[in-house]
Order: C-alpha cells, then structure tokens, then sequence
C-alpha cells in the first residue's frame, strides 16, 4: 500500500514525526494517477511541479511548530475544475473556458496554498457544475472507481473519484444542490457541504449565486473537520460570506450521540430505492446502540424542492452565464455545450418580462416554507438523517436525453441546500452489486461540528469508510 | 400561475434575449425540453404563498460593508492576457454604432 492511500490526519501526523517525506506521498499520488486515472479520467488537468514544490515542502517542514501555520503542508490536493488557479489551466470542464489561465486564486485557493498544500491537478466535472453525472463535461465522463461502467456523480464527480480511487489525500468540491453530497455518495467518500456562506464563493466560477457553496471531499469525516478550518471563514472579496466566528471542527468530533434526538422523515425514505432506505434504518439502530434517541418527523415533500430549486438555478446560471462574451478571456457564446444552453434558456424564460412573478417569485417564496419547515423540525430534532440519494450510482450514459436528470438524482439534498443548511454524506454500507450507499446528516445552519461529531460516531463504530475500490 | 404553452417563437425570443445562436434542430429540441420542465415546476401553483415574503439571501445578511481602501488590482498585461482579441493593450469588442 502506498502513502497514497492515507488519510490526511495519518499522512500529516508521518509528515510531523518525519516517517516520511512530503515528496514521498506526492510521487505515490502520481504514480497511483498514471496508474489509473486513464481509466477513471478524474482529472483535467495535471499540475506540472508538484514532486519540486513538494521538496520545497519538505525544507519547511524541518521548522519546529510549522503545521500550526500551514497545516496542509505537504500535503498533495485535488481541486474541482471551477475553482480559479493562478496560473492553472481553469476550465469548469467548458470549451468556452478550454484555454483560460486564471490571473488570480479564487479565496479557498489561497487558503489551501498558504496552508501548504500542493495542487496535484484540477477535476473533471459537469460542465460549469451543471449536472451531477460528470457527463455534460464538454471533455469527457469520469468513471466511478467502485465500478468503472457506472458514473461518479457529479458536478464533483472528478474530485469524488481521485479521493475515492487514492489518487490524492484529500479533494476540493463545490455544490450547489448536491454536487459535493452526491458524487460523495455514489463513490463512498465523505462529502461536507457547509452551510451557505460559510467558506467564500470568491473565484469560484459561479452557478447559482444565492446557493454555491465551496466544501471539501474527504476519506474520513475527521479529515472533512481539518479541511473545513482551513477553508471557512468571511471574506472581504465575498460580501455572502458569513462575518460569524469560525468553529474549530475537530473539538467536538468524538463527544459522541448519546441524548441526541435524530429525525427521520419518511418523505424522504420513500424516495430512495427500497435497499438504500433499508440500510438507512439500519444505520440509525447503530445511533440509537449508541444513546441517541431516534424521532419520526415530517417534513415538507421534497418534490417541491425540485422544482423550487430548479427555477432559482436556471434563473441565476442564465445570469451567471451572460457575462462569456469572448471579449476579456475565453471563447464566444457559441462555444457553450447543450447543458448550458438548455438551462440559460430556461433561466431567461422564468427572469422574463411578465414571468418574474410567476416562476422567480413563486419559487423564493416556496423558498421561505423549506426554511421554516426546518426550522420547525430543528426544534424537535437536532440533526435529520436520509439517503443522500434515491439510487446508488447509475450506469453511464444515465443522464443522456433527461432535461432534469440532476434535478432528479439530486432530489434529497435540495431542500436542504435552498435553507442554506449543512449537509454531510457518509458511506453507510453497499448495495447488492457492491456500489456504496450514501447517508446524509443534516442540520441547522452553521450546525458543521454537529455533523461532524454525528458522522464520526458512525464512522468509528462501522468503519465502511476504510474499504477501498478495487480498481 | 400562467399555463405555459411554450411556442418557437418564445424559444427564439429567449434565445435572442440570451444571445445564444440556435440550429432549427435545436430549437425544436429545446421547445420540448423547456415545455416539459416548466410543466414540472408549474406543481408549485398548488402551495398558497399569498401570506409568505420571499427569501432572497439564506443567512439574513444585510447591508454588508467593506473598508473603501485602494489594493493592488491586475496590471495591464495580466487583465488582457486571457483576451484573444486585443488591440494596443486593450480589448477589441464589436461596433455598437453603424457609421452614418
């Protein structure tokens, strides 16, 4: 087994004690990348000098103390292709961005490098995150490392399957309604999805504005806390980022669930696949073994959230999307692929003279039933959990032809990401056919620790996090 | 809500507003597509929201300031690199006006 395969705290703690070299684990990323990733085309683009910065890397970490500065030192990343790399190759895998060489780090970008974390190379994904197959990339589909005929998820699907397949220590994902969540599940990886405006959207290539949301893509939830320090945080450059203190995620991660009430809502079980909400049941016997209480909630239909979510993200991509005009950087607006097109479209339709009110309108008012139908189910419950999606990972070509294929598999993450709220995906176990089953945890806003704290205990009593593809 | 019937030509119009060149092919492609998602999302009409305010921003921020203090923006060769059409260091964009 290679340092490939650590997880972030192990490879830090081996970085610390001097066990092993920054430049070791970098040259196993990339020899574990040539080895697979022609198959699973996770990436990209690959960075150049990583084995140089890592040597680099390694003087640094003789200073006594340095990891209090740069915690991430050493320590070889994957970063989603919307994230703007100075002086990388940024391409929300687009043709119209298909040459853009960002000036500028986006604020996450910054955080990682000054934390001392190498760039290994940017991830495949939907194109401008519109999906969550990795199939409307305009470059290619990304294959999930469980079973190489079905599809990663997405839009993070490239970030999912490098940390799922070891081809890295750690991923950077961001979602919108799903794209960290989903691939997270369908690739049996941790996914954390923080709450809206909790880590700055600044240069990353923006979606749906008023939903966006930057999170890390981990193989153990204690590993998702460490990122989230580094990357959380308000920011002068994003004026949505959140001004409230930052948590230290890692303090509350093994206080465990004894006294918690967990809700479970049968809208959402009855959505999933008979198989997915039998193991979610299951895994909630584990949380009641160890003290918590579990409670039955309701909870508004999450079919509305469809369609709520549907309006607001067609409305602010068509707005998002108006500013590729080919005249400061990248190609015209004929470079845009089907996805895009379809969705500016439908965008421009519901922000319309006469239809502002109808779709736009209607749909942020449903907006503010969501958020108080949480707020009334976070008084009886501390924390709800359900599948993170209805089915396990499809085979590919699923999303072909299917206008609302993201909207769909996206289906119980959605309400939670129009209330802004937390989520966190933890594997729970496998299907028949061996594909990783997603749980979702999810809580009030700025609710990170709880979540965390909830995901570790399952973690440690079940451990299915530690099982690797065989790829 | 409107019962959308969605025609051709309100699928040209949103592509002119959009500025997108479509194919006739993918017009027709996407009359069907937008017709059948807004269909779906006209489900919303069946929840009264005559008594609810929308949300516009999740975490209630409001009115959010920042220091008006001068940074170091991009220099001029870094603010054009990306541009594939320039014109002594500046970018080159369509004519607006017709010469009378």
């Amino acid at each position: 087994m290679g340092l490939n395969t650590l997880t972030l705290l192990e490879a830090i703690d081996g970085l610390k004690t001097g066990k092993f070299t920054s430049r070791d684990i970098v040259s196993d990323c990339l020899g574990r990348i040539r080895e697979v990733d022609a198959k699973l085309k996770c990436f990209v683009n690959l960075a150049d000098d990583c084995i140089k910065e890592a040597k680099e890397k390694d003087e640094l970490i003789k200073q006594t103390d340095i990891f209090i500065q740069k915690p991430l030192l050493g320590i070889p990343i994957s970063v989603k292709d919307n994230y703007c790399t100075k002086g990388l190759k940024t391409t929300a895998s687009s043709n119209v961005l298909k040459d853009y060489i960002p000036p500028y780090d986006a604020t996450v970008v910054s955080k990682l490098r000054d934390a001392g974390a190498i760039i290994a190379g940017k991830t495949n994904m939907d194109a401008w995150a519109h999906g969550s197959s990795t199939e409307t990339s305009d470059f290619f589909t990304t294959r999930n490392p469980w079973n190489t005929e079905r599809l990663p998820g997405g839009s993070s699907g490239g970030s999912a399957a490098s940390v799922a397949s070891d081809e890295v220590i750690v991923g950077i994902g961001s979602e919108t309604a799903g794209s960290i969540r989903q691939p997270a599940s369908w690739c049996g990886t941790v996914g954390l999805k923080p709450t809206y405006g909790r880590v700055s959207r600044y240069g990353v290539i923006a979606m749906g504005s008023s939903l966006d949301c930057p999170g890390p893509i981990t193989k153990t939830v204690g590993d998702a806390a460490y990122m989230l320090n580094v990357m959380a945080g308000s920011d002068g450059m994003d004026a949505t980022a959140s001004e409230r203190k930052v948590d230290d995620y890692g303090k509350s991660l093994n206080m465990g669930v004894k006294g918690m009430v967990i809700g479970v809502s049968d809208q959402y079980l009855d959505v999933a696949e008979k198989e997915i909400a039998k193991n979610i049941l299951e895994s909630l016997k584990v949380y009641e073994k160890l003290g918590a209480k579990i409670k039955k909630i309701d909870l508004f239909n999450p079919k509305y959230a469809i369609a709520v979510y549907t309006i607001l993200q067609r409305s602010e991509v068509s707005s998002n999307l108006g500013r590729y005009d080919g005249v400061r950087y990248g190609e015209g607006r004929e470079s845009f692929g089907e996805e895009a097109k379809r969705r500016i479209m439908l965008g421009t339709y519901c922000l319309s003279a006469g239809y502002y009110d109808a779709y736009y309108l209607k749909a942020q008012k449903v907006r503010t039933m969501i958020i108080k139908d949480f707020e009334r189910a976070f008084k009886e419950v501390d924390v709800i959990i359900a599948p993170t999606t209805p089915s396990t990972a499809l085979p590919v070509g699923s999303s072909k032809n299917h206008p609302m294929f993201g909207e769909v598999s996206d289906v119980l993450v959605e309400p939670s990401t129009i209330a802004g709220l937390p989520g966190l995906n933890i594997n729970s176990g496998f299907d028949r056919e061996g594909l990783p089953i997603g749980m979702q945890i999810i809580g009030p806003q700025f609710s990170e620790s709880l979540l965390l704290r909830v995901g570790k205990a399952f973690e440690k009593e079940t451990n299915y996090l530690a099982l690797k593809p065989k790829i | 809500m409107l019962m959308a019937k969605l025609k051709i030509g309100d699928v040209k119009k949103m592509a002119s507003l959009s500025r997108l060149t479509l194919s006739e092919k993918e017009e027709k492609k996407l009359l069907n597509q937008l017709s059948e998602t807004i269909t779906y999302v006209e489900q919303l009409d069946k929840l009264d929201t005559s008594d609810t305010s929308p949300t516009y921003h999740v975490t209630g921020l409001r009115n959010i300031f920042r220091d008006d203090k001068v940074t170091p923006g991009f220099s001029k060769d870094d603010a054009i690199s990306q541009s594939k059409n320039t014109y002594n260091n500046y970018f080159k964009v369509n004519a607006l006006l017709n010469k009378s």
